[in-house]
């Protein structure tokens, strides 16, 4: 099968979400648990034997959302929830909401309240990374859900299953790693379309299949499996490398549109790529290298102490990736963006690095201005401004 | 019945008001650390360390209650921030951004505490200017308390009060006793026993004392807890209450009407709205808002009182328990109707409102409705709007409608 071929079916998954559970889950009959973004640890849920399924808005019109939310809640917030009114995630057996910020903390109880048959687990984020207390409370919460599992599948979750689980998850998350590294060298062979596509695909499909379908791809593109999954500074030419900075981007169309503009997409600390990435490491306790993973996770919104330093590990990371110039897809009514963008913008203007803000939502207003405003912005790269 | 004349007591409450604002001014003067602290969140550390605790969400309310936060939101807004975020931030951030101080100036913090188990609104803005000021932070994380998370939750805090203690030794050289903090939260106690008697007060019929008063008179439960000033203010405060209902004195003397108001009220437009509900001869009688500082410590377990307490801040609990805290106030102050505020500032108090007004007009039986707009900046208030959304709410009274 042709590359092309390979990706038009990964295409395919992402215009469906929800058929390849459906279908996985009329074959085994096993269980399929929803989460949303973001460090939710997903290997838990495979180690019981159910499937992960990321949940990440949709687009199309709220109908039903409206009479539960407020216009000023944020769209991903708002089109999640329509999906579980609209009655098309009747599929999931549960559902991980992690608390991450104000909005979410309250759609946990709202959604309860609305869709009680799908079972919300809220899942509790350390807001706080640097001191002994966030450990203890990140293994509690880690115990909480696996206890929440076990008893959901009547079964204990052994160290075994969830080593193998880690080890699955990890081979699987370098793959992403070198798509993306391949993405960065030969952004004309995989667009950055394609490779939100693939990040999008990679938490809708059973892992398995997953892992022999990039293994497939890679090999219609000549991508090495031995080859590193570690960035390296270089980026393909004719394109010009930016950062995506943000939590959420949407619509996926938005990334059609960096491609149409000449952009190629060199890094971004979005939950549903670089931070999704992040590696579960090494060791010989499972439970206690889930809780590493998410204590290493990167600062973002809803974890910026001034400890932190969100601002500088940006900067640090926009030159790492070979950055030149920040795009910050922003939902509208994001809170946490929208109180950082301040900072972050400061800092990057005094490193001299262009930077441009773009504000969207799921329902995917005004995407013509925005091309607009990304063509310019890319002309203004190639003149060589920031580089 | 004669109306009650204004309260003696606002003098008083202008005076120790001042003193409070005086005082953070000559801590900054004379070295003693100024720790800048939220509303709902173990004060009685800072207290007990001879610390001046500083309250910014107090300016946030003098800046709206003057009416400017649409102006110090410009700069805000100027510099990066955006409209949506919440009004008091948005002062806050804007005071420092601005030449002009028309509410007198936010104090500079040495150290910075924060606690979110109000909202995550407030670690962004006290982030932001712990950065500005180079000032060491502290956020005490407070997870959801919900049934299955409880534990966890409140084990949590109790751990972060032991850092924080740490945490303040270290950045201000100040020794911790657990004597003075015990001694503090008796303080602490005091107050708030008081401070719960007078809001109780509103369930008189007719009532010496509003929401609408409980919202002027909150302040030093706030800034003075842990303090006899506070007591000392309360006591005076019910004593005058008490001549009140003697003399047979009443905000709204001929009550047709007591209606719940959930949250925090809209600053600017309080008179405005007091004299809306009197005209309509309503008492608003209660709010979750004002009861969050009615608690008790057990002084036998300071810290874990102190844990259980300001980690179960009632809007850090779930969807549920949230519906049964109203529906409680309720009872108790036997209202009619009820009015939730839907409050742009504010995600914590707003996103379910909808959902919540179903079912407490289910569950009590009493007509509700919720109203759109800002605690405190002018751009999303709308008189005719409210005004509308209110007679609404009269209207299904008059027609003793029952749900």
């Amino acid at each position: 099968m042709e590359a092309r071929v390979i990706l038009d079916l990964f295409y395919d998954i992402v215009k469906h979400p929800w058929q390849a559970a459906r279908n996985w889950k009329g074959r085994t009959g096993g269980l399929v648990i929803g989460w949303l973004p973001a460090d939710v640890p997903e290997e838990l849920i495979m180690a019981a034997g159910a499937l992960p399924v990321g949940i990440l808005g949709g687009e199309g019109l709220l109908s039903r959302a409206d009479a539960h939310l407020p216009v000023w809640a944020c769209s991903f917030a708002r089109s999640s929830l329509e999906l579980g009114l609209r009655g098309e995630l009747d599929f999931l057996d549960g559902l991980v909401m992690p608390l991450t910020c104000d909005t979410l903390r309250l759609l946990a109880g709202i959604w309860e309240h609305c869709l009680p048959e799908l079972r919300v687990h809220p899942y509790l984020i350390a807001h706080q990374v640097d001191r002994p207390s966030a450990g203890k409370l990140v293994r509690a919460e880690i115990l909480r859900l696996k206890r929440a599992l076990e008893k959901l599948i009547g079964r204990e979750i052994t160290g075994e299953t969830l080593k193998a689980a880690i080890e699955l998850n990890r081979s699987c998350k370098q793959w992403l790693k070198r798509f993306y590294n391949w993405h960065r060298l030969h952004p004309e062979a995989l667009s950055g379309e394609d490779l939100f596509v693939l990040l999008r695909a990679a938490t809708l499909l059973p892992k398995e299949d997953l892992l022999s379908a990039l293994s497939a791809l890679a090999g219609e593109l000549g991508l090495e499996p031995g080859s590193s999954p570690e960035t390296s500074g270089a980026v393909g030419a004719g394109k010009h490398p930016v950062y995506l900075s943000g939590s959420v981007a949407a619509p996926p169309g938005i990334f059609r549109l960096l491609d149409e503009a000449g952009l190629a997409v060199a890094g971004d600390d979005l939950h549903h790529g670089g931070r999704y990435l992040v590696p579960v490491g090494e060791g010989s306790d499972p439970i206690e290298q889930l809780a590493a993973r998410q204590l290493a996770l990167p600062p973002t919104g809803y974890l910026n102490s001034p400890q932190a330093d969100r601002p500088g590990r940006l900067i640090k990371e926009v030159r790492r990736a070979g950055a030149r110039g920040v795009i910050f897809l922003h939902l509208r009514f994001c809170e946490p963006e929208n109180y950082d963008y301040y900072q972050l913008n400061q800092a990057l203007e005094r490193e001299g690095i262009p930077s441009l803000r773009v504000e969207t939502d799921f329902q995917g207003s005004s995407l013509g201005q925005i091309r607009t405003r990304l063509e310019a912005f890319a002309e203004m790269l190639g003149g060589g401004i920031g580089a | 019945m004669p109306e009650r004349p204004p309260l003696k007591s606002v003098t008083l409450l202008k005076e120790i008001m001042g003193r409070y604002y005086a005082g953070a001014e000559e801590a900054k003067a004379s070295g003693r650390p100024v720790v800048w602290m939220t509303a709902v969140s173990p004060v009685e550390i800072v207290v007990a360390m001879g610390l001046f605790p500083y309250y910014p969400e107090n300016f946030g309310t003098l800046v709206a209650s003057k009416k400017l936060t649409h102006e110090y939101s410009h700069e805000a807004e100027a510099a990066g921030f955006f409209p949506d975020l919440c009004g008091y931030a948005r002062a806050g951030l804007g005071d420092w951004l601005r030449e002009e101080h028309p509410a007198g100036r936010l104090v500079p913090p040495d150290v910075v505490v924060c606690c979110n188990a109000q909202c995550h609104s407030l670690p962004k803005w006290f982030e932001v200017s712990a950065r500005w000021h180079s000032a060491p932070y502290f956020l005490l994380d407070t997870p959801l308390i919900t049934e299955e998370t409880q534990k966890e939750a409140v084990d949590y805090f109790h751990e972060q009060l032991l850092e924080l203690i740490r945490f303040l030794e270290a950045a201000t050289g100040r020794r911790f006793s657990l004597n003075r903090l015990v001694e503090t939260m008796d303080l602490a106690n005091r107050a708030c026993r008081l401070w719960k008697e007078i809001l109780e007060m509103a369930a008189l019929r007719p009532a010496p004392f509003s929401f609408f008063d409980a919202c002027i008179h909150m302040g030093p439960i706030v800034t003075w807890r842990g303090r006899e000033l506070a007591v000392e203010y309360y006591r005076r405060l019910k004593a005058e209450l008490e001549e009140c209902v003697a003399r047979g004195e009443y905000p709204v003397p001929e009550e047709k009407y007591r209606l719940y108001w959930d949250h925090i009220v809209i600053w600017p437009r309080i008179r405005w709205l007091s004299e809306f509900f009197a005209r309509h001869q309503a008492l608003v009688a209660c709010s979750q808002y004002t009861h969050a500082w009615a608690r008790e410590f057990d002084l036998t377990r300071p810290l874990e009182s102190l844990a259980e307490t300001y980690a179960r801040e009632f809007v850090n609990h779930s969807f549920e328990r949230r519906v049964e805290f109203k529906l409680a106030l309720m009872r108790r102050f036997r209202v009619d109707g009820f009015i939730l505020f839907s409050n742009r500032s504010c995600k914590p108090c707003s996103l379910g409102l909808y959902d919540k007004r179903r079912l407490l007009m289910e569950r009590a039986g009493i007509p509700g409705i919720v109203l759109e707009t800002d605690m405190a900046d002018l751009r999303y208030f709308n008189e005719t709007q409210v005004a509308e959304r209110l007679e609404m709410l009269f209207e299904q009274l008059e027609g003793g409608q029952r749900t």
